[in-house]
């Protein structure tokens, strides 16, 4: 309903009262003051009035003007008796009630209509969703409370007549919104954006349908609004959440890859220093076997024959002959023990030298070893003793590598003692035998001592060496004990001597 | 009787030195270039001792080793390794070919001759160790 046409009808009502008041005070009037001038005539401007108030004040007003009736009737009665024998009189009675039971019908079915009407008025106003109507053109011609209230608007009145178009935030969406309706009658679920009377926006559903008369015109746009922008809100938190983890997987990803593409390279670079040091092994192997066998060749003949013409094999030589061969044979036999420790160095630091497993009867390896070391000890006029625990007897090891390390420790006391002795004791305990060779000789300093298993370190050498030996002897000796899982130790003084101790467990197997 | 010795050996100074040595010790000394020839004289004079370079041209020591176990007379002839080979498991290589002992080179001119003493028989050893 148009705002018009209420107050068209508003007006209508106000005629109809006053019409009605007119016509009952004019009736009673005549009636009473000129009955006999009773027409048709004014029974029917009477009625007239009845039906007016009834129709428009339901059962109440229908009532009371046939309360008004039926006293005017009275009252004519009770003045002019005869005339209601007039049969005139009476069948304006007989209307009067006919009209009157009428006007009671008619205020029921009134009031029926207006209680669905309200009914209807309840729902549209109480739904807590926007609902609107507009004209074709837009203009909002009915809304209710819950969508004034959407917009910002106190009440539902001071939305009317305003165009629906300018509540979009973006002008294509009402284009949008309008190209769906006159397609397809109808749009549902239209998510927009609105702008609110206080200039904020929010997030709207808009349903909205085309009602057309029966030639297919279009009379009015209804539609709801259903504010969603709780919701909307919720979404663009998914949403960004949604972007953040995708950026964070998509950044994983990258570190994945790289990480991926980092083990990779670290592997083939891996792989290939693992092949360089192979292959250099290997080098160093076939270097170590080569140059064993080529510096071994010429020594060969250098020490076999200057052997050999000493032996005076090939004849006699004279005194000066007998002294530079002498050389000759020394510094040859000096440089084969130099080559030999060192190749040993080498096959130990290269992995190549493997011990035996064996049993080893110590007592004897001790025996041979201060035999051979005796005529040197000998010529030196030094004492060599023997003491072995009565203990001692067979321990699992390499028996040519103790005897190896054995000699060395042995013709280094020998070498570096002047006068005195050099002593050698074996004793065992538990699983562990220890073997110490004491000798009275120069001794080592605190500071030396710790140089002196490193390879090419003859303590206290300058230009000359005062002792003959190729230095590496000790740093051999160390590299074997710890082969056969024993330690090697010194305890020295300078001047007093020094004693080396060997400890072996007695079975090697096990390390 | 002379001892017979056969020295498989391609090293011309090696020879000279060896055959030196032990022809003054009144052996006598027979030579062999390279393993193949090695064999056929090891079969033609049997000889009561071989001694064996191992860096050998063609056919190497103990590939030579294990050939010269094959031939009837020659399965407890004392065959020496005699090499300048010195690393490890050289002369359990030696061994498992088939020697019977093994002096590594340089050889000492003054041991030498009773180190080959010791393999030889009883009967040829007081001319060599001599």
């Amino acid at each position: 309903m148009t705002h018009l046409q209420k107050r068209i009808i508003e007006g209508a009502r106000v005629l109809a009262i006053l019409c009605l008041l007119i016509m009952a005070c004019a009736g009673v009037l005549l009636t009473r003051n000129n009955p006999g001038q009773w027409t048709e005539l004014y029974a029917y401007l009477f009625i007239i009035p009845i039906l007016i108030a009834s129709f428009y004040y339901g059962r109440i007003g229908g009532l009371s003007v046939a309360l008004v009736s039926s006293l005017v009737t009275g009252s004519l009665a009770i003045g002019q008796p005869d005339l209601l024998e007039s049969p005139l009189v009476q069948r304006l009675l007989f209307q009067i009630l006919i009209f009157n039971a009428l006007a009671l019908v008619t205020t029921e079915l009134a009031g029926r209509e207006r209680a669905i009407k309200d009914r209807y008025q309840n729902l549209f106003e109480g739904l807590p969703v926007g609902l609107y109507r507009t004209a074709p053109s837009g203009i909002l011609l009915e809304v209710n409370t819950a969508m004034a209230h959407m917009l910002g608007y106190p009440d539902r009145e001071t939305l009317h007549e305003q165009d629906i178009a300018e509540f979009y935030v973006d002008p294509k969406d009402h284009v949008r919104w309008k190209e769906v309706l006159a397609k397809n009658g109808v749009v549902q679920g239209f998510e927009v954006q609105m702008h609110r009377r206080d200039s904020a926006t929010i997030w709207v559903r808009e349903t909205t349908r085309a009602v057309r008369d029966t030639e297919g015109i279009i009379q009015f746009y209804e539609g709801s609004l259903e504010d969603i922008t709780g919701r909307k809100q919720a979404e663009e938190v998914v949403l960004r959440k949604n972007e953040e983890l995708h950026d964070a997987l998509s950044e994983l990803e990258t570190y994945r890859d790289h990480l991926q593409e980092t083990v990779e390279k670290r592997t083939r670079e891996l792989a290939t220093a693992k092949e360089a040091a192979e292959s250099a092994d290997r080098l160093k192997s076939a270097f170590l076997a080569t140059m064993s066998h080529e510096l071994r060749t010429p020594l060969n003949s250098i020490i076999g024959f200057s052997g050999i013409l000493l032996q005076e094999l090939a004849g006699p030589l004279n005194e000066e002959q007998k002294k530079q061969l002498t050389m000759v044979s020394t510094s040859s036999e000096h440089l084969l023990a130099l080559i030999t420790d060192i190749l040993d160095i080498s096959k130990i630091e290269s992995g190549q030298l493997t011990l035996v497993r064996e049993a080893v009867d110590l007592r004897s390896v001790l025996e041979k070893v201060v035999s051979a070391s005796k005529p040197l000890a000998e010529k030196k006029k030094l004492a060599i003793e023997l003491a072995i625990a009565p203990e001692v007897g067979l321990i699992t090891s390499d028996g040519r590598r103790v005897e190896q390390v054995l000699i060395n420790l042995l013709s280094n006391a020998v070498k570096f003692t002047e006068q005195g002795y050099v002593r050698v004791e074996c004793s065992q305990k538990g699983e562990k035998v220890t073997i110490r060779v004491r000798d009275t000789g120069i001794g080592i300093s605190k500071a030396d001592q710790d140089k002196l298993f490193r390879p090419f370190s003859q303590v206290d050498t300058g230009l000359n060496r005062q002792y003959e030996g190729t230095g590496l002897g000790l740093s051999i000796c160390r590299k074997l004990v710890d082969l056969m899982g024993g330690i090697i130790e010194v305890e020295s003084e300078p001047g007093a001597g020094s004693t080396f101790t060997v400890t072996l467990p007695r079975d090697g197997s096990v390390s | 009787m002379k001892p017979r010795i056969l020295y498989i050996e391609d090293n011309d100074q090696n020879f000279y030195l060896v055959n030196y040595i032990l022809s003054a010790k009144c052996c006598e000394v027979l030579r062999a270039r390279d393993g193949r020839e090695g064999i056929d004289l090891a079969v033609a004079n049997n000889p009561h001792l071989i001694l064996l370079d191992i860096q050998l041209p063609v056919m190497d020591g103990y590939e030579t080793a294990r050939e010269l176990r094959k031939k009837p007379g020659l399965v407890t002839t004392p065959i020496i390794a005699l090499t300048s080979y010195a690393m490890a498991g050289d002369r359990e290589k030696a061994l498992a070919a088939g020697c019977t002992g093994y002096i590594e080179k340089p050889i000492n001119p003054k041991t030498f001759t009773n180190e080959i003493g010791q393999f030889l028989q009883p009967e040829t050893t007081g001319h060599a160790s001599g």
